[in-house]
């Protein structure tokens, strides 16, 4: 298996396709091959597509296994001894959680990835970081919750990490102004769950709160569907944070703990934006063929950091369209796209659902 | 006369004095014919429309031929039937309360909580019918209701006063609602959850002519998606038999005019991800289930080169089939539990089908119908003959 230090050399958001396709693809095959080797579970799922691994050769090729998958079974390509850590997604309530399993070369290669892309608009340094979620979040070190994985995943990048939120999720703002006087006049980073986020922000205004962030950078992440009876869009979300806090550098990203790491940014422009490390593919859900551009479909997710459990390529049940490529506004290179929402969960009839 | 928390869909109050009828009594053949035609006018909705269908007069006639007691004793409706209906099937509820009408009786129909608009529409015709002044003797006798089914009180009220509870349900609900007490001479009838396939004749299917072949394919897709494959009789499975070979080529055959004839049914887009997700559970579970190649995801088939033990929860909405071969039909016989209702066939001569039941004697299936007839409902249901169920007969000496 080759290592990612070409990925990691590159200016994460620089490469044009030209550039980008056949190193992902290379990577991507490759590890194909290597987890039809090393899981006997993914090779089974190749041999009943009637898929020879060593027969492919673009990404769309690539088998694409859907993200409940996980929840419904263990799926790795390591053994038991080597597991470093254990990622679980609640996802859709009532569904029995992702399990993702996690060895050392897969977890420093999330950690690291992240990083890269993070760096582009956090900058090199370690900011002080306002987290807008709770300490208690974090909860258990070894079950790792997709919100608790996320704040750890983000921590590493700010300083005096701070938490904005009580044990309730609400405000505790004798913290949070605690945490600008200490920084006053210094560039800071802020990161939560895009409700969470809005949930502070509702507060700030219903409290009478001002707070000045407008040093701030803010990623968040998670969502909108804890906010879809309030049919927020990202346009509101960003203009009300404008308005209230003067925060203006606000960056939404797409993820999945599926494939840690590897998430797409947005830019200044509004769009997200994979890096070097990751790419999405629009598929239309009448035959898995690939969407035009602006057409919307379901997300396919791509990411070259999955060594451990057979996540690669994983079909998630996300609709997206695809804006550009190597085109956008904001100078980055890559795929530029916009998720759409969930799909609709078809209620499952049966007989046994009768009241 | 019913209580608050129980919402009543028709006009007329209901009056269990009401009396019980003979069974196609003109009557209420008069009244269903007279739904009938409300449902014609009302909507083009398919499944409303297959109801008016089927209480059409030259059904109800030929019903009433079918069901013409050889003995000749007189009978009458039981009195209440008291009707759980299913929130699977929308229109289940209207099948129930008039096959329930022709057997003579009152009826008390709990609908599904369900919002389905062919449900509103259907009720809102009953009630059209039944406040005609023609139909004034046979309307207090009738009552559609909706209530909380997490307050058990209207159940318990229900059944304290029915004669036959018949209960459409999934296994747990029945459970619940059965113990519940009727009086000491009531009866019940139990719809509950079931499993259905399909087998077809290889060798049949080769020799089809081209038109009977499409027939019976448009027939297999309705069969199994007109209902989202969430009908009882939905088929999951499909059993081909025959010669390896001929298997083989009778599925390169069948399939490509099934596919043709599933667009007729739109799904939602995450039924590609729901079947495709049941797809690779199904390769991870059973050793040498194959993905079977098809032009789009309106239909997923996986291919098991033994007969699954577990077939019968190798099942997901949408046009999700599994598929194994069998040599003949009779040794499908040992695989078939009380679980399966309906087999739908193709290509096997009416001896062979009779042989099945009473030489190969599987334990389940309840029902035997040709491609395409899965669906229809009729008086002969899950293994009941409704008509005695649902009748009182005198012994007249």
């Amino acid at each position: 298996m080759t290592d990612l230090a070409d990925f990691h050399a590159a200016e994460p958001f620089g490469l044009p396709r030209a550039a980008k396709r056949p190193l992902l693809t290379a990577r991507l095959l490759e590890l194909t091959r290597h987890h039809a080797a090393q899981s006997p579970a993914y090779r089974r799922l190749l041999d009943a597509l009637g898929v020879d691994p060593d027969q492919l050769e673009t990404l769309e090729d690539i088998p694409f296994l859907p993200v409940r998958l996980f929840k419904q079974f263990d799926l790795r390509s390591v053994g038991e001894a080597e597991i470093r850590a254990a990622l679980t997604s609640s996802g859709t309530s009532g569904q029995a959680p992702s399990r993702i399993y996690l060895d050392a070369p897969t977890a420093r290669a999330q950690t690291q990835a992240l990083a890269r892309i993070v760096a582009t608009v956090l900058g090199p340094r370690r900011l002080p970081a306002l987290f807008i979620d709770a300490q208690a979040t974090l909860g258990d070190r070894r079950a790792f919750s997709a919100r608790a994985a996320g704040l750890r995943g983000f921590s590493v990048f700010g300083r005096d990490v701070t938490f904005a939120l009580d044990g309730d999720l609400r405000p505790d703002w004798a913290a949070v102004t605690d945490f600008l006087e200490r920084h006053a006049g210094q560039d800071l980073f802020l990161f939560g769950f895009t409700f969470l986020v809005w949930r502070f922000l509702e507060a700030a205004r219903a409290d009478g709160v001002a707070l000045d962030l407008g040093r701030a950078t803010l990623i968040h992440g998670g969502g909108w569907k804890q906010l879809a009876d309030q049919a927020l869009t990202d346009a509101d979300f960003r203009a009300g944070l404008g308005e209230t806090f003067g925060l203006r550098r606000v960056f939404d990203y797409y993820g999945m703990v599926e494939q840690a790491g590897s998430i797409a940014l947005q830019c200044e422009a509004g769009r997200l934006h994979t890096s070097v490390y990751s790419e999405v593919l629009i598929r239309r859900p009448a035959d898995f063929s690939i969407a035009q551009p602006g057409e919307a479909g379901l997300i396919e997710a791509l990411s070259a950091l999955p060594l451990s459990y057979p996540g690669h390529a994983v079909l998630t049940e996300d609709r997206g369209v695809l804006l550009g490529e190597d085109d956008c506004a904001c100078g980055r290179q890559g795929t530029a796209f916009a998720v759409l929402g969930r799909l609709d969960q078809a209620e499952v009839r049966g007989c046994s659902n009768v009241l | 006369m019913f209580s608050d928390s129980v919402q009543s869909l028709l006009s007329t109050p209901w009056d269990p004095t009401t009396p019980a009828r003979p069974p196609f009594d003109p009557l209420a053949v008069d009244a269903l014919a007279a739904w009938s035609g409300e449902l014609r006018t009302a909507t083009a909705h398919p499944d409303v429309q297959a109801l008016a269908f089927w209480l059409r007069p030259a059904h109800l006639a030929q019903l009433q031929r079918d069901y013409a007691r050889p003995d000749g004793a007189p009978a009458l409706g039981r009195g209440t039937v008291f009707h759980v209906t299913p929130g699977n099937v929308a229109l289940t509820f209207a099948y129930s309360l008039a096959t329930s009408l022709l057997a003579g009786n009152r009826n008390v129909v709990k609908l599904s909580s369900r919002d389905f608009p062919e449900v509103t529409l259907a009720a809102a015709a009953l009630d059209r019918t039944l406040t005609r002044p023609e139909f004034g003797e046979l309307a207090p006798g009738q009552a559609l209701v909706r209530y909380d089914a997490a307050d058990p009180a209207a159940t318990r009220y229900f059944s304290s006063l029915c004669d036959v509870r018949v209960l459409w349900g999934g296994d747990a609900t029945i459970n619940a609602i059965r113990a519940i007490p009727l009086p000491p001479r009531a009866t019940e009838v139990t719809f509950a959850d079931r499993f259905s396939l399909a087998a077809l004749d290889a060798a049949a299917v080769l020799a089809a002519p081209a038109a009977d072949l499409a027939r019976a394919a448009a027939g297999f897709a309705a069969d199994a998606l007109q209902f989202d494959q969430a009908a009882c009789s939905s088929p999951h499975l499909v059993v081909w038999t025959g010669a390896p070979a001929t298997v083989a080529a009778a599925r390169d055959r069948f399939w490509p005019p099934v596919y043709q004839a599933a667009a007729r049914y739109p799904q939602p887009p995450v039924r590609a991800v729901d079947k495709l997700a049941q797809q690779m559970a199904d390769a991870l579970t059973h050793a040498g289930a194959r993905a079977e190649p098809g032009p789009d995801n309106s239909l997923v088939r996986t291919w098991f080169p033994e007969f699954p033990a577990d077939a019968e929860s190798i099942r997901c909405p949408g046009g999700y089939f599994a598929e194994t071969a069998l040599p003949d039909l009779a040794a499908l016989a040992p695989h078939v539990t009380p679980k399966c209702q309906t087999l739908a066939y193709f290509g096997y001569p009416q001896a062979e089908l009779r042989a099945f039941v009473t030489t190969a004697r599987p334990q389940g299936i309840d029902r035997i119908v040709p491609l395409g007839r899965a669906l229809a409902f009729g008086p002969l249901w899950d293994g009941y003959d409704l008509w005695s169920a649902l009748t009182r007969v005198i012994d007249l000496q």
